[in-house]
């Protein structure tokens, strides 16, 4: 019995020494080619829907501040409460002219000057020029100002305005004479995108979820835009943008639905974006965004 | 976000190496995952440690388990911590964030499977069969950190982390067949009984360890002594094959895994060396894995197809194992087996000096040692013997098998009138308190009156109850005092056997044996209250008077030949030749018997049935016994026996 008891506590003390650790975790890589959900918050203040997003229907979030000189082409489809859609088509160009700065009479930088260089064709649709105007709230007050001019066409709802049309999974002229001197190329557009929102479970229940699906298309990824209508005031402000796989699937979980504030908001609008995108540089350095999209906006009920 | 995730909890995987119902060692039978029935060879307490180091990027170590075994007669109960049972995977769940710079940083997910503690029972039915269950305790951490806005001033993103521990419990059953030393069978569940938490969190659910049932088979077979090569197949169609040898203290085992959810075909391979002690076993293990496990594994990989093992599986890494357990045996081993025991004769109480000196039975006893082993023998009649009877001691030679002599002391106090059928315990003591081996079987039990038809026991009964055959005597003679007073010292013994015959006789009858049976014999003061009985009684209440007062006896045996048996007796006067006419002139009436010591002496044959008077019985006796053991040689033959009381 003594030897087994010496035997034991030599093996006990050893254990003890030695024993502490645990088996090695095993660290998986991301090689996942159909899970990926990127999250960004666009509307930083919700008090102020105007600030800073630069988001419309064209699907055009980027910060004017930041914005490069661009040509857009956007096939838009929005899908109201009852169901109903509506389809508009929309082509706009917009040069900034960086030296110059323009600020609000409170000192706050709006963006740079916009300018006009020449004419700019779509299709061979020639484009108007229209001021490139800007709203800010400043000292409470609601500002318009306009920043310069930019070329746009746009047909829809209100009428065959230009003509034109956006043209899904082919290929759109774009033309500039620019004092004589012309620049044309062809820009790709992608396959049209239609979303479905289905909603889950319920606010009360604190499980309200959205189940959002697309039809798989010819992008690696397609972009998700969550806003929210501003309660009586019509005016969609962007809340979150989702990049997610091409996989015609996404899960919104409850969590960032149920955080929208009803007192501020009264519908989500999911909007469905899949875009082709290009930066150029001019022969000025400038640099140049060329893109084309299929969006789809679909307006839900937050009650 | 992701398909179910197919995760089991277990597979019959050894680590040290070794596992099956070896008959060598215990340690394999610590192992749940190929025990699922907690089989035990352990006599008492059992202790095991497995320790071992990992092979990851980085070399660590720890303690995988630490099993406790005991076992209570044909019951085995044992617990084991398993600290290293458990399998870690952290991952990027597929989601990131984009942060004020717009940078992006993923999210992370941290699994963690583990078992912590088994409890275990098994019965063993009889050396051949047993059956068990385990009880296995099983714990998974998850934690995934995930994106929340929070609508304040303003909004933004929050990672987060979600966490759900989820517990369980799995139990199995199985059943152990040993046919034979040279195999033996197993079967048990796996996974047929499951209770416990199950996640709530719908992302978690998927990766909850998968619960399927399912069975194994294992077989040992043993083709020579110092080899057994082990076959477990699940029913998964994952299978192991083992060959584990034995060369004196040392051994080595090789065991080959498939595992349907790992490559290549064969996954890996457990070589093993082992040494065992006096008190301890020692392994020493590797597990080597035949695929790299130090590559880089993807998220997708895991999704698809999980782990159905937490210590065996496609991400576990290559091990060095030290296995070390101790046999802590308050019971000592058993050195010695009682194979059987046969009863050679039947208890009749009232033979009890019979049993002094002859063995009731023999037990047949092999020493399972390799040297010489000193057996205490004991017995125990169940109504006879309130303390076990020890029986000569025994040597035994190495691995042989002796018959060992079992006798039994029956108490004077035993007085049952009844025939019973009861049983004997015989015991095996080596060198310790507890008896290595015991034994029962059935014992008849005859009453007191009890005789076995050989007249020679009749003894028994003419020296029980001496006391009172002697009171009765002394005062039938003190009541002729008179006449004994004038004889000559010589014809002392012929008048006392006069006058007790006499007066013995006086108030008997002759009856024919009141059981109907030859095997009931009445004590002599039984026949003078019952006032009759037949030959037999008559003789041993005649004698035991004589015997009583100093008279020497004997019975004669008239064993018939073919004719009804008698017995009758013969009483030493303890007169000489030269004395004989003192009491008849008739040389046929009288017969001459050597003493001890060498001197003739004048013996009378009297035949107790004669109820009339001495004359008559002296008449009768000696006209038999110079009939049937002179004349017709009856002694010479041996169909007449003498048998002297003393």
């Amino acid at each position: 019995m003594k030897k087994l008891l010496k035997y034991l506590f030599i093996v006990s003390v050893g254990l003890f020494l030695f024993g502490c650790d645990k088996p090695a975790p095993t660290e998986l890589f991301d090689d996942s080619q159909d899970d990926l959900a990127e999250f960004e918050v666009l509307g930083k203040d919700i008090n102020d829907e105007f600030y800073s997003n630069g988001f419309d229907t064209t699907g055009v979030t980027q910060d004017l501040h930041e914005l490069p000189n661009l040509i857009s082409l956007s096939g838009i489809k929005v899908t109201n409460i009852h169901k109903e859609t509506d389809e508009f088509s929309f082509a706009q160009s917009i040069f900034f002219e960086r030296a110059v700065k323009i600020f609000s009479p409170g000192g706050r930088f709006l963006g740079f000057r916009s300018i006009t260089p020449g004419i700019v064709k779509f299709d061979n649709k020639i484009a108007r020029t229209v001021p490139l105007i800007v709203r800010y709230r400043e000292n409470g007050v609601l500002q318009d100002t306009t920043l310069g001019d930019k070329y746009t066409l746009f047909s829809g709802r209100h009428g065959n305005l230009d003509q034109f049309r956006y043209r899904h999974n082919s290929m759109m002229n774009f033309r500039l004479n620019f004092f004589g001197q012309e620049v044309s190329f062809d820009i790709p557009t992608p396959v049209e995108i239609t979303g479905n929102v289905e909603m889950l479970g319920s606010r009360n229940h604190g499980d309200l979820r959205a189940l959002l699906h697309w039809n798989r298309g010819n992008t690696p990824d397609i972009t998700i835009i969550i806003g929210a209508r501003v309660r009586d005031r019509g005016i969609v402000m962007p809340l979150y943008r989702i990049r997610t796989r091409d996989d015609g699937e996404l899960l919104i979980p409850t969590r960032f639905i149920k955080e929208i504030p009803l007192q501020n908001f009264d519908r989500v609008v999911f909007t469905f974006i899949r875009r082709f995108e290009s930066t150029h540089q001019d022969n000025r350095g400038n640099d140049l965004l060329v893109s084309s999209q299929s969006i789809h906006s679909i307006v839900v009920n937050l009650n | 976000m992701f398909a179910g995730v197919n995760i089991l909890s277990q597979s019959s995987f050894g680590l040290n190496g070794y596992w099956g119902l070896s008959p060598s060692f215990n340690t394999p039978l610590y192992g749940y995952e190929s025990n699922s029935s907690n089989y035990s060879h352990v006599r008492d307490w059992g202790l095991s440690f497995i320790y071992g180091a990992e092979f990851a990027q980085k070399t660590n170590s720890n303690i995988y388990s630490i099993s406790l075994s005991k076992t209570l007669s044909e019951h085995n109960l044992s617990a084991r911590f398993t600290p290293g049972y458990q399998k870690e995977f952290i991952f990027n769940t597929g989601e990131a964030i984009i942060v004020e710079d717009s940078t992006s940083q993923s999210l992370t997910a941290n699994f963690n499977y583990k078992e912590l503690f088994g409890l275990g029972y098994s019965y063993k039915f009889s050396e051949q069969f047993s059956t068990g269950v385990t009880f296995r305790f099983f714990t998974q951490d998850f934690a995934q950190e995930i994106v929340s806005p929070v609508f304040g001033d303003t909004l933004f993103l929050i990672r987060e982390t979600q966490n759900e521990k989820i517990n369980y419990w799995k139990g199995d059953l199985g059943i152990n067949y040993i046919v034979n030393e040279y195999l033996n069978f197993s079967l048990a569940s796996i996974n047929l009984l499951n209770f416990g938490e199950k996640a709530e969190n719908s992302d978690f659910a998927k990766f909850e360890i998968k619960k399927e049932i399912n069975a194994m088979l294992g077989i040992s077979v043993i083709p020579i002594d110092e080899a057994v090569i082990n076959f477990i197949y699940e029913t998964t169609n994952s299978y192991q094959v083992s060959l584990n040898g034995y060369l004196s203290d040392f051994g080595f085992g090789l065991t080959l895994f498939h595992d349907e959810y790992q490559s290549p075909t064969i996954a890996g391979m457990i070589p093993t060396i082992s040494y065992k002690g006096e008190i301890f076993e020692l392994f020493v293990s590797g597990v080597k894995y035949f695929s790299n496990r130090k590559k880089n594994f993807g998220v997708t990989e895991f999704i698809e197809n999980g782990i159905n093992n937490i210590v065996n599986n496609r991400y576990s890494f290559d091990k060095l194992l030290l296995t070390v357990s101790f046999n802590i045996n308050t019971v000592k081993e058993r050195a010695v087996k009682m194979i059987d025991v046969e009863i050679v004769k039947d208890i009749y109480p009232t033979f009890s000096e019979n049993y002094i000196d002859y063995p009731f039975a023999y037990g047949t006893v092999v020493n399972l040692t390799d040297e010489y082993v000193t057996v205490k023998p004991m017995a125990r009649i169940e109504g006879v013997n309130e303390e076990n009877i020890q029986s000569p001691i025994s040597y035994i030679a190495p691995h042989d098998t002796v018959r060992v002599p079992f006798y039994v002391i029956i108490p004077e106090s035993y007085s049952s009138e009844k025939v019973e059928l009861s049983y004997a315990d015989f015991y095996l003591f080596t060198n310790s308190d507890q008896p290595d081996d015991q034994f029962q079987k059935a014992v008849l039990l005859n009453s007191i009156n009890s005789w076995d038809g050989r007249v020679s026991n009749l003894r028994y009964f003419i020296k029980k109850d001496l006391d009172l055959s002697m009171n009765h005597a002394k005062a039938v003679l003190s009541d002729n005092k008179s006449v004994l007073d004038t004889l000559p010292i010589a014809l002392e013994n012929f008048y006392k056997a006069k006058i007790l015959f006499n007066e013995y006789v006086s108030n008997l009858v002759y009856v024919s044996d009141p059981r109907a049976t030859g095997e009931y014999v009445q004590f002599p003061n039984q026949t003078l209250e019952l006032r009759g009985g037949d030959c037999d009684d008559l003789s041993v209440g005649y004698s035991s008077l004589l015997e009583s007062v100093g008279i020497q006896t004997a019975l004669v045996d008239y064993k018939g030949n073919g004719k009804v048996r008698h017995v009758n007796l013969l009483f030493n006067t303890r007169l000489s030749p030269n004395q004989a006419k003192l009491i008849t002139n008739n040389d046929t009436k009288y017969f001459v018997r050597e003493s001890i010591d060498g001197k003739d002496e004048i013996w009378l044959s009297i035949e107790a049935t004669s109820l009339t008077d001495f004359e008559t019985a002296w008449k009768l006796g000696a006209e038999k016994f110079n009939k049937e053991a002179i004349s017709e040689l009856g002694i010479a033959k041996g169909i007449v026996n003498i048998i002297d009381i003393y």
